[in-house]
């Protein structure tokens, strides 16, 4: 019986979450199934008198949002891949070597963690230009890997120091490389974390829009968060497009999300690995 | 797997189907002209005046004018980008114009041009201008843009005017003066239960430009004729104290609202108007359009409009602003082809055509005598006003004169001090500021500078150090791409901005000289540690409300995961969507939603149930409040997941004989769920901590940092520094101090955690 009334107050509790943590975003579906006048229109309607997909059609026909989306994938998913890259390397090093220098590295990833991207704006973007890379992908994407390359170390060094060491002992042991013992007993076992670190990565790529307003030039090269907002205008702005292209580019975002979070979610509980 | 593919496929289809689109066209999104000609101009042009305008006929108006263009001129094309709306298009320009990457032709705020002109970026266009053609531009456009030897720098495109906006069936007579706006507004607010009269008062320039045409009309100058300040001199300064003070009568009066202090966007105006909410506001030509959009005939048929009430009746003034095409190219031959591009593109034919479409306020006397849909009301009212209209004055030092103009408003209405005293400080600010700039001396360039190697040299430094003193080459070699990322792009810049910190520095890659004035600025100004205050309350409540909401919401996630409850992926999506939407973005939504007028959600809601309007906006303790309930609700997404992935690395073991024991939840919290969670939340409270600390984003659009300053938080104000107001050292400054704060609470919040618990720091060595 006990059981039962908690199940009922964990639901009703999620239900509720849900639902305040989406108010903003469903008013942001009901504008974009708006026209021009039901934006303005008083008093305010949940669910507009004649919804329409007018304003999906025409983001992705007659703006350039499909492109927006397009590279926001591109450099989202090279900058993830780029940092765990050259994150797991580190982390598992750090995590199962003791060697000099390694508690001050430590330190300073860790400091070097504090520097927001906001902060450092205006010398890397005379860095970037200096290295001739301003209105170029690959600009930033290695600032977006650089700026998540602590934070993703940090992370995978307590997945990895999870790893009972007796499994890595066996590997010694049967003579396996460094490298073989990562790739086969190690990774395996820290799937979740890397699922973690990747959406964690993803999601701040996907809507970072300091460092893309900066570092782009070129209309055909921008991001979701600057193309969204290069729909904006002075006077008059589109609410209901606005609405309908920030929609659609968040889309992709929560898809990778749901697909990704399984990971996290399963790896942990099988009660071999103990943190 | 498959699910993204497809994603991935639709996204690679329509990006294809859009491209091809336009193959055969001269015009496309990003080319218009031939692709094989020789000549290349480079454009950035702003969405809602292009061919990419999302409204049907603007686009039409600029495709026709455009293949025209490109059937006439087969040796050139253009590379057009449509740039993020004002200030971030602002901040662009600002860098590309130090960094030399200016594109050849732009499209900017009439107002921002000094910016470039003292630079000496801008090309001058009369070489290339007939003067029969220029006379038939309003005299404010030439005037405004000419320099002394009559050298002119932009083509003014379109304008606007501001006018007063009011209820025909509330207000038969519109008021004239200050005196019959603030009786006529008082007595509707107190009978008819609406904002008698609503205007700008947030934290932004239309706040300042919307009232100049009361300070204009009494006589009143900003700067003199050599671009000096003013404003706080006899007879200006009086005339600046009564429009301040008018403006505090207005809400000790009760005629205005007091939430005219978070209005920091026009729309905020129109929808009250639409809303039924108000009688009379001070508002934008373009804003007919809003109205008779949204409002049926009969309710539009109700609004008139007026010319802005001055002090005396006799006396008519209203700003003028609108947007400039400007040259930048330096090169001869771009800089004449650039030149006839725009004065094609707005020739009298192709003016017209767009003015028709855009609605907006046509430049050239022949387009207001020529094209019928300008003969039509309210388009001849609007065409007599310009006449008395005036443009922001073209000196350089109108950015710093405006944002102080903006506090001095906001503190004056809000009653935190005395127009008298408000214009004495603005004007002393300004001054100091001008002062500043003048100082600065030219000393060679940059690359001269040996100390300009030292955070370089630092950076390679410390990362070879690290990188060597590991003696083993296996774990050297792993550690070499983690290091070299973050030694190149986070060490090396930090470094970097240290040293900028020391110079006096407008922008990156102008000229500097060492200096500690950046500091010493800071250090001597009472509003900076007001800053850091609303900053330590602000980062405080975020981080406290993010780890409580987290913990709690995780503890519900794990909770339903481990009783198979339906809806927690659900919830998870729900609390993550709000953090992956860009924070500027998440301001606006805010905005929509906090508006305090009727229009606004909350308010709508709260009117409802019969409570407000409450003033969530512009009251100083809940707009900082609002400010930290929009941060957390963003926010709280990162410290749930971490937290979540850290409860479950708790064996099911653990919980299975929890339940056995029969552990309250509080006692299953307390013993099982947060001792091994201990390390992941020291790592979240010091994310968080920085994150909030760096936040402005969603800032900027909400409140603007408003009501007067009181939530303007350090990064705020570091990142308006760094792109509004040019002061490159200053930011660096503040950076720097932010970086202590950043240091000193990571520190402060280890400490705490390790003389709890020692032992379960992130820190602490696992033994292997």
């Amino acid at each position: 019986m006990r059981g039962h009334r908690r199940w009922w107050a964990i639901t009703a509790a999620l239900a509720g979450v849900t639902l305040v943590f989406l108010i903003p975003q469903l008013w942001l579906v009901s504008l974009s199934l708006k026209d021009k006048g039901g934006v303005y229109a008083y008093p305010p309607e949940w669910l507009p008198a004649h919804p329409s997909l007018a304003n999906y059609v025409f983001a992705l026909t007659g703006t350039q949002v499909p492109w927006y989306l397009w590279n926001s994938v591109k450099v989202s998913a090279l900058a993830t891949v780029l940092t765990l890259a050259a994150g797991v390397p580190a982390a598992f090093i750090l995590s199962r070597e003791r060697f000099r220098g390694r508690g001050p590295l430590l330190g300073v990833l860790l400091a070097v963690q504090m520097l927001s991207p906001v902060v450092l704006l205006l010398p890397l973007y005379s860095l970037i230009e200096r290295a001739n890379l301003l209105d170029t992908h690959a600009g930033l994407v290695l600032t977006y890997a650089a700026i998540q390359v602590p934070f993703t170390v940090w992370v995978l060094k307590n997945f990895f120091d999870a790893v009972p060491p007796a499994l890595f002992e066996a590997a010694r042991l049967d003579g396996a490389s460094r490298l073989r013992t990562l790739w086969s007993i190690a990774l395996p076992l820290v799937a979740p974390g890397l699922a973690a670190t990747a959406i964690f990565n993803l999601a701040a790529y996907w809507s970072e829009f300091g460092l893309a307003l900066v570092l782009l030039d070129s209309q055909s090269r921008f991001t979701i968060p600057l193309g969204v907002f290069s729909l904006q205008s002075a006077y008059d702005t589109e609410w209901q497009l606005v609405a309908a292209a920030s929609f659609i580019g968040l889309a992709p975002m929560m898809a990778a999300f749901i697909l990704l979070q399984r990971y996290f979610i399963t790896g942990l509980t099988a009660g071999a690995v103990k943190g | 797997m498959t699910r993204l593919r497809h994603l991935l496929l639709g996204v690679v289809l329509l990006t294809a189907s859009a491209a091809s689109s336009g193959a055969q066209s001269l015009v496309t999104p990003v080319r218009v002209g031939h692709p094989d000609a020789p000549q290349k101009l480079t454009v950035w042009a702003q969405q809602d005046y292009s061919h990419l305008a999302a409204l049907p006929p603007i686009a039409a108006a600029f495709k026709g004018a455009l293949t025209d263009w490109a059937r006439a001129n087969p040796g050139v094309q253009l590379e057009v980008s449509m740039m993020p709306a004002l200030e971030q298009h602002k901040a662009k320009l600002l860098l590309a114009a130090a960094a030399n990457r200016l594109p050849d032709i732009a499209s900017i705020d009439s107002f921002w041009l000094p910016l470039f002109q003292a630079g000496g970026h801008l090309q001058a266009l009369n070489p290339y201008w007939p003067a029969e053609d220029r006379a038939d531009f309003l005299p404010f456009t030439i005037d405004t843009l000419s320099d002394k030897s009559g050298n002119i720098y932009g083509l003014w495109h379109e304008t606007d005017c501001r006018v007063l906006y009011y209820r025909k069936d509330l207000v038969p007579n519109p008021p004239r003066t200050w005196d019959e706006l603030i009786a006529t507004a008082s007595s509707i607010a107190k009978t008819r239960g609406v904002s008698g009269y609503l205007y700008n008062a947030g934290r932004w320039e239309a706040t300042v430009f919307d009232h100049l045409a009361m300070f204009w009309a009494q006589g009143g100058e900003l700067v003199d004729a050599e671009g000096a300040p003013i404003f706080g001199l006899p007879p200006h300064r009086d005339h600046l104290v009564r429009v301040l003070a008018f403006l505090r009568d207005t809400v000790r009066t009760g005629a205005s609202p007091r939430s005219v202090l978070a209005n920091n966007d026009y729309k905020q105006l129109s929808s009250a108007a639409i809303a039924g909410d108000v009688a009379m506001f001070l508002g934008g030509n373009w804003q007919v359009k809003e109205l008779k959009d949204a409002l049926s005939p009969d309710e539009f048929a109700k609004w008139g409009i007026a010319p802005i009430p001055q002090l005396r009746a006799d006396t008519v003034s209203t700003g003028t602003g609108g947007w400039v095409w400007v040259v930048f190219s330096k090169d001869p031959e771009k800089r004449r082809a650039a030149a006839r591009f725009i004065l094609d593109l707005e020739a009298a034919p192709n003016a017209a055509r767009i003015s028709a479409a855009t609605g907006h306020l046509p430049v050239r006397r022949s387009v207001y005598r020529d094209a019928p849909a300008f003969r039509e009301p309210p388009f001849p009212l609007f065409g007599d006003m310009l006449i008395s209209g005036k443009a922001r004055p073209a000196a350089a030092i109108y950015n710093a004169i405006s944002r102080e103009l903006q506090l001095a408003i906001g503190d004056a209405i809000a009653g935190n001090t005395t127009p008298e005293r408000a214009v004495d400080d603005a004007y002393r600010r300004v001054m100091d500021d001008y002062g500043r700039r003048r100082s600065v001396v030219v000393v060679g360039d940059a690359g001269a500078d040996p100390v300009a190697w030292v955070p370089g040299i630092l950076a390679a430094f410390l990362c070879t150090l690290v990188v060597v003193r590991a003696r083993d080459r296996g774990v050297q070699l792993w550690l070499v791409p983690a290091v070299a990322l973050a030694g190149v792009f986070l060490l090396y810049p930090a470094l970097e901005l240290v040293r900028m910190a020391f110079t006096d520095l407008t922008a990156p890659g102008s000229s500097y000289r060492y200096t500690t004035q950046g500091f010493r600025a800071l250090a001597g100004d009472p509003q900076f540690y007001g800053m850091i205050g609303v900053t330590l309350v602000f980062v405080a409540a975020s981080v406290a409300l993010q780890m409580a909401l987290g913990l709690l919401l995780a503890w519900l996630m794990d909770a339903a995961e481990r009783r198979h409850v339906m809806g927690a992926l659900t919830a998870r999506v729900a609390v993550v969507s709000a953090w992956v939407i860009p924070g500027v973005l998440i301001g606006v939504i805010w905005k929509i939603l906090l508006i305090e007028n009727r229009s606004g959600l909350v308010n709508y809601w709260f009117a409802q149930v019969g409570i407000g309007p409450v003033p969530l906006l512009s009251s100083t303790t809940l707009a900082l409040i609002s400010v930290i309930v929009a941060n957390t609700w963003r926010g709280t997404a990162f410290s749930m997941l971490m937290q979540y992935a850290g409860m479950r690395r708790v064996a099911v073991e653990l919980h299975e004989a929890a339940d056995l024991e029969g552990l309250s939840a509080w006692q299953r919290l307390r013993w099982v769920i947060l001792p091994p969670l201990a390390p992941v939340l020291l790592l979240n409270l010091l994310l968080i901590t920085i994150y909030s600390l760096n936040t402005f984003d969603l800032i900027l659009p909400l409140t603007g940092g408003g009501p007067a300053r009181r939530t303007e938080v350090v990064s705020l104000y570091m990142y308006r520094s760094a792109f509004y107001d040019l002061d490159a050292g200053k930011a660096a400054a503040i950076a720097v101090v932010m970086l202590g704060i950043n240091v000193t609470l990571a520190w402060a919040a280890m400490r705490m955690t390790l003389s709890r618990r020692s032992g379960t720091s992130v820190l602490s060595e696992k033994s292997a």
